[in-house]
């Protein structure tokens, strides 16, 4: 399942007021646009859906959000509705083109479709819970599945962010394996793909750090030399970290000690290798992509990013600033953000399509469609 | 002084624009001054506009600019810079291909006319329809200085591509004919400064300027413009 639209709304009819014009998502999309006029909460909000969706975020953990979502998978289109005010789900709403699935009011009674009586029937369930998330039943509501799956599959990596560079773990015996959509959790998420695809894992970490000019020549995890755990007394676990080993160097590099832009890159590179590898179709967001990293590599990113996504099943939503991603990004992959007050209008070749089209003919490269306002100000 | 600005979409742009320029000059007092404009954040993107001397009367820089896209956004971006150094004269030169197609070049040509910076100096557009290697694939008396067994005869033979009589100019990909061409003979055209420099220095530019430019009007443009240049 991917997603296909997403248009999204907050505090309505309120001074703090905001509101996203419907976007319309391709599998690979690079969202660009002026100093706060909406990127990084775009990406928030998609994974603030997803965390609502797979049960990972409350209702309650919200003021006011309205969300309004359209999915596709081969064989149908969904819409999921949520409105939710003062931690309260005042309206929710799921259908597929063939079926309207479940909806509930603000009072928490509704119907949802039962598969095995072949009908719709009522429940009640707690203001502040999604039916979505409530109700999940894979026998009696198998509709809810695909959508819950995608929700798990959203990962939200904020490359501006150190990524878990400055994190250690603490392995406990009997533990859960690290949760993915930590994207923090990066020592977690290396060691859970070294277990589950071996050397398969590590070479192809190796190889795409080769290829943004990093030669590493060995990775794993091991017990940090200058760390320790003083209280309590014996320790509950043992403390880990990542380790690489640079050509050129006999010392391994504790991944504390790796340069900022060097960690972030790694750390997107064994959570993309990982979320391939394991061949779930997936939504990864990637915010401000390229951020801390020089010219050539962060050119290089985008080119690995783009060719891991492309060979994949994974929808890729990207952000970014930076003047060289946006000349390495086919202009037909962006989303131009365009903030009116509080309203953020959103253009892209799906409902700007002349204006997209009409650039190529300028000469110009695509950072000047962003920088020379073309778009907005052709439109007026 | 007088001083012209080329800048180009890539290597081989530059490497032919400066066997071009040094053409045209003739016995002229001139000197080149090439540049690369690639860079980024933590490798700014420089342009020197300088490296002149007096004893010379015709300066000309010749800058890459790394892909076709930034030729005209580089222009705009230095042409205040290059107003206040005394340049009278801007040529931006790029390929047609891959961007746009065969008919839709009267739409590049205009959409490049637009936005440009008013004043001096003027600035005008030479378009590689579809790329700059079909001057060098017309040029064919080239190939067989390049390599004795690259004549014409055998390319169309081997190819099917008769460089004579067929239209280059709508051949939509010419590097890659040049390409397939010196393959014949198991030479990899990578684009490396060394070969494109080989075979630069294979190119006639008497037969360049006298014929092949009757095929191509805008390498007819761009002799002209040189010419102009050069001609007080």
């Amino acid at each position: 399942m991917q997603l296909e639209s997403i248009k999204y709304s907050e505090y309505d009819d309120e001074p703090r007021a905001w509101d996203l014009d419907m976007f319309a998502v391709d599998q690979i999309n690079l969202i660009v646009g002026k100093n706060a006029s909406g990127k990084t909460r775009t990406l928030r909000l998609i994974n603030n859906l997803a965390l609502l969706l797979c049960g990972e975020r409350k209702p309650s953990s919200l003021s006011s959000s309205n969300f309004n979502a359209k999915f596709k998978d081969d064989n149908d289109t969904y819409q999921y509705v949520v409105n939710i005010k003062n931690g309260a789900v005042i309206k929710e709403e799921f259908q597929s083109e063939k079926n309207k699935w479940l909806t509930r009011s603000q009072d928490g009674t509704g119907t949802i479709f039962y598969s095995a009586e072949k009908k719709h029937m009522a429940f009640q369930t707690d203001v502040s819970e999604l039916a979505f998330t409530s109700k999940r039943d894979s026998i009696q509501h198998p509709f809810i599945e695909p959508l819950y799956q995608w929700a798990k599959s959203v990962h939200l990596y904020e490359f501006g962010t150190s990524l878990g560079g400055n994190l250690l773990e603490l392995k406990l015996e009997g533990a859960a394996e690290a949760n993915t959509k930590n994207t923090q959790m990066v020592v977690g998420i290396y060691r859970r793909g070294e277990k589950e695809f071996a050397d398969k894992f590590k070479t192809s970490i190796k190889n795409d750090m080769k290829k943004l000019g990093y030669h590493i020549l060995d990775i794993g995890v091991a017990t940090p030399s200058d760390v320790q755990i003083i209280d309590p007394m014996p320790s509950p676990g043992e403390l880990v970290e990542i380790w690489i080993q640079e050509d050129g160097l006999q010392a391994k590099i504790e991944h504390r000690k790796i340069s900022q832009g060097m960690f972030r890159a790694l750390s997107l590179i064994i959570q993309l290798n990982y979320s391939t590898m394991t061949k779930m179709p997936s939504c990864t967001l990637v915010d401000d992509i390229g951020e801390g990293l020089d010219h050539e590599r962060s050119c290089a990113l985008i080119e690995l990013v783009l060719t891991k996504i492309q060979a994949s099943k994974t929808q890729l939503i990207m952000t970014t600033n930076d003047r060289f991603v946006m000349n390495k990004v086919p202009l037909e992959m962006w989303t131009v953000l365009h903030r009116q007050g509080s309203h953020c209008k959103v253009f892209n070749i799906k409902n700007a399509k002349d204006k997209f089209e009409e650039f190529r003919f300028t000469g110009l490269n695509n950072f000047d469609f962003f920088a020379s306002d073309y778009l907005t100000e052709n439109k007026k | 002084m007088k001083k012209l600005a080329i800048f180009t979409e890539g290597q081989t742009e530059q490497l032919l624009s400066e066997q071009t320029v040094i053409y045209t000059a003739g016995e002229k007092q001139f000197a080149i001054t090439k540049h690369s404009a690639h860079g980024g954040r933590n490798k700014p993107r420089i342009i020197e506009i300088g490296a002149e001397s007096d004893c010379i009367e015709y300066f000309i820089l010749i800058v890459d600019c790394g892909t076709d896209g930034r030729v005209k956004s580089d222009i705009i971006e230095r042409h205040s810079t290059l107003a206040s150094a005394g340049y009278e004269k801007v040529i931006g030169i790029r390929d047609a291909y891959p961007t746009v197609k065969y008919n839709e070049l009267h739409r590049l040509r205009n959409g490049l006319k637009q936005g440009l910076p008013d004043g001096a100096p003027s600035i005008s557009f030479i378009l590689g329809v579809m790329e700059i290697e079909a001057w060098i694939l017309a040029e064919y008396t080239h190939f067989q200085k390049f390599h004795p067994n690259l004549n014409i005869e055998r390319i169309k033979n081997e190819l099917g591509l008769d460089i004579i009589r067929e239209n280059l100019s709508q051949r939509e990909n010419p590097a890659k004919d040049l390409k397939d061409i010196y393959w014949l003979e198991a030479i990899h055209y990578d684009k490396s400064r060394t070969l494109i420099s080989k075979i630069l220095d294979a190119i006639d530019q008497q037969h360049l300027r006298d014929e092949v430019s009757k095929k191509f009007d805008d390498l007819l443009a761009l002799y002209q413009e040189l010419e102009l240049f050069f001609s007080n």
